[in-house]
């Protein structure tokens, strides 16, 4: 139990890393990765998000889509909850936490098509069907290991700006190349196993 | 600029070239990078994406005048999701292997952006027929640029392309072009060459 | 802007949405009538032409039940048995068994099908399905890795450096995955000597 738990978090954070290995959300992250402090409440946000898709679309599934034979309504129906929960989480966060909406309300949006969210939750129904602590655990820390490449890249992108990359190069081609250096890095964590 | 009339091959060259999704205007990275470690996959997500998109692009056009605009994109979203699920439950039954190896990223064309980008950029104005013909040269457009990307990765990775083997016995290919850090890499390397020739060419002008 | 929501507006959008995804409901359920007879068809000849390959020989499978003894091993191996087939000839005399597994390599979800027969020997292995890494773990697939297995008896080791009476060779680069597809065939071998020792019908 404890082993499978510590298991689950170090894969989705570094041997699973969602965007450097799994290739999910890679649109944020170049989209927001510009700045730290950005990419951080970007981060947050999607965090925030995924942990609610997570629990939700697990209850959702188990409870209503397998009993009733319905797997195959599965993406339109998370799709739906993911925007849904978008949109509250919008309207929530402008009437009581509106320091907190300032930071995070225009990555809001962006969220219900980061495939991240939408990735995480067919994932876990595919993988953990029947724990939802499990499904709960990976939704978040997959949230954090897409925290954690965005930030880093964001803090690469702060330097690159100082360097002189040859005109053609800059901005996107630059960025997605030293992204590949770093998902490089990442692959060392694969040797990890417990 | 002067506001053109949109022809049909106007709006096919445009998707197809001019604002070619992946090369020019950066949408849909996830599956352009995660798919494209063989020819076949890259050509298969190329062209599932085309039919949900043309799809998409004629249904939304077609309803353009009923939907609410409040609600708008909750509606696309639904649509889009149908016809990715449709396209899903086909490759399933009559592509089993090739439904394997997309894999995830089959229900994931859902959240691909270029698809509900073009939804409401364009299909939301324009007449089916005009909306069908963009999501057919964008479609195409990323069908192409997923062929180039998958051929080179698949060539240096595998040594193989479209599965036939090259000199994958003489030298070993380098297996890294088809794990995550040659997908970024390649992709960042094709950008920049595009670039350069574009702004070579503006130069020359 | 008017402060009162009209309800008669929010009706008329809430309608529009619901007839759209009513409609979206209804297309997704006709087709999947249609294709899940074909996918479900698909996956039983993928899984036939897969035994078919381990078990030389065989002319039929009957599927075995799933019992708890058969659970308990593959949960104490760290993995899942799909599905059980007793493999005959033409004469309908028993040559084996066909045991389908689940373990967890690099990813989970790596299906294989192991042959053994009624010497307990693994006469061949087939992947299914698995969603390893190309060009690495995914390798696991290639005639060359499965083939190693041919012959094994007992338990199954994987050693790095090189394969031998017990043990195979991993894929370089791919232990997880070796380990996993060995997992599935260690699994495969003490459930038919279960299922021997048991004298299956």
């Amino acid at each position: 139990m404890v082993l499978e738990i510590v298991s689950i978090i170090l894969s989705a954070l570094l041997t699973e890393n969602f965007v450097m290995v799994k290739f999910y959300g890679i649109c944020p992250f170049l989209g927001v990765s510009k700045k730290v402090e950005t990419a951080l409440g970007m981060g947050m946000a999607v965090t925030f998000v995924m942990a609610l898709a997570s629990a939700f679309t697990w209850i959702v599934n188990k409870f209503l889509l397998i009993p009733f034979d319905l797997v195959y309504l599965q993406t339109i129906v998370f799709i739906l909850i993911i925007a849904g929960l978008v949109q509250f989480v919008e309207m929530f966060m402008k009437k009581s936490m509106p320091s907190l909406y300032s930071a995070l309300g225009i990555y809001l949006p962006l969220i219900t098509t980061n495939c991240a969210v939408l990735g995480v939750t067919l994932l876990n129904v595919q993988n953990y069907p029947d724990s939802f602590i499990y499904s709960l655990l990976y939704g978040v820390f997959a949230a954090l290991g897409f925290t954690l490449a965005i930030v880093l890249m964001a803090g690469i992108r702060e330097n690159l700006d100082e360097e002189r990359v040859p005109e053609s190069f800059r901005g996107f081609p630059i960025t997605l190349i030293s992204a590949g250096l770093m998902a490089i890095a990442f692959m060392g964590f694969s040797g990890f196993s417990i | 600029m002067a506001e053109e009339k949109k022809t049909i091959t106007s709006v096919f060259i445009n998707g197809l070239i001019k604002e070619n999704p992946t090369f020019v205007q950066l949408l849909g990275m996830c599956p352009t990078l995660a798919v494209t470690t063989s020819l076949q996959n890259g050509l298969g997500m190329g062209l599932s994406a085309t039919a949900v998109l043309i799809c998409s692009n004629m249904l939304v056009s077609i309803l353009r005048k009923i939907i609410p605009d409040k609600v708008r994109i909750a509606a696309y979203i639904v649509i889009i999701a149908t016809f990715v699920t449709i396209i899903q439950m086909c490759l399933n039954a009559f592509l089993p292997d090739l439904a394997s190896s997309l894999g995830l990223f089959i229900p994931l064309i859902v959240v691909n952006c270029i698809i509900l980008a073009r939804a409401e950029a364009f299909a939301s104005k324009n007449n089916p027929i005009l909306s069908a013909v963009d999501g057919l040269g964008m479609g195409l457009g990323f069908t192409g640029a997923l062929c180039i990307i998958s051929a080179i990765r698949e060539f240096l990775g595998a040594g193989t392309i479209w599965g036939i083997e090259l000199y994958g016995t003489h030298i070993a290919p380098a297996t890294i072009m088809i794990m995550a850090p040659g997908g970024f890499i390649v992709l960042g390397l094709l950008v920049g060459t595009i670039n350069f020739i574009v702004s070579k060419r503006k130069g020359d002008k | 802007m008017a402060n009162k929501i009209d309800i008669k507006e929010v009706l008329k959008v809430g309608l529009i949405l619901f007839a759209i995804t009513a409609i979206a409901a209804a297309l997704l359920a006709f087709v999947n009538a249609k294709t899940e007879p074909l996918v479900e068809k698909n996956a039983l000849i993928k899984e036939q032409n897969a035994m078919n390959s381990v078990m030389e020989g065989a002319k039929s499978f009957d599927e075995l039940e799933i019992t708890s003894d058969i659970e308990k091993i593959a949960t104490e191996l760290g993995g899942e048995v799909e599905k059980a087939y007793i493999a005959k000839d033409a004469s309908d005399n028993i040559i084996g068994t066909c045991i389908i597994t689940k373990t967890t390599g690099y990813d989970v979800g790596i299906e294989t099908v192991t042959g053994v027969d009624i010497n307990k020997t693994v006469t061949g292995i087939d992947i299914i399905a698995m969603n390893e890494t190309p060009g690495l773990g995914a390798n696991a697939k290639n005639d060359d890795f499965r083939a190693q297995y041919i012959g094994k008896t007992g338990t199954v080791g994987v050693s790095k450096s090189s394969a031998d009476d017990t043990n195979i060779q991993a894929i370089s680069g791919a232990t997880k995955t070796s380990n996993g597809v060995t997992n599935g065939v260690n699994i495969a071998l003490s459930v038919s000597e279960n299922l021997f020792n048991g004298g299956i019908k």
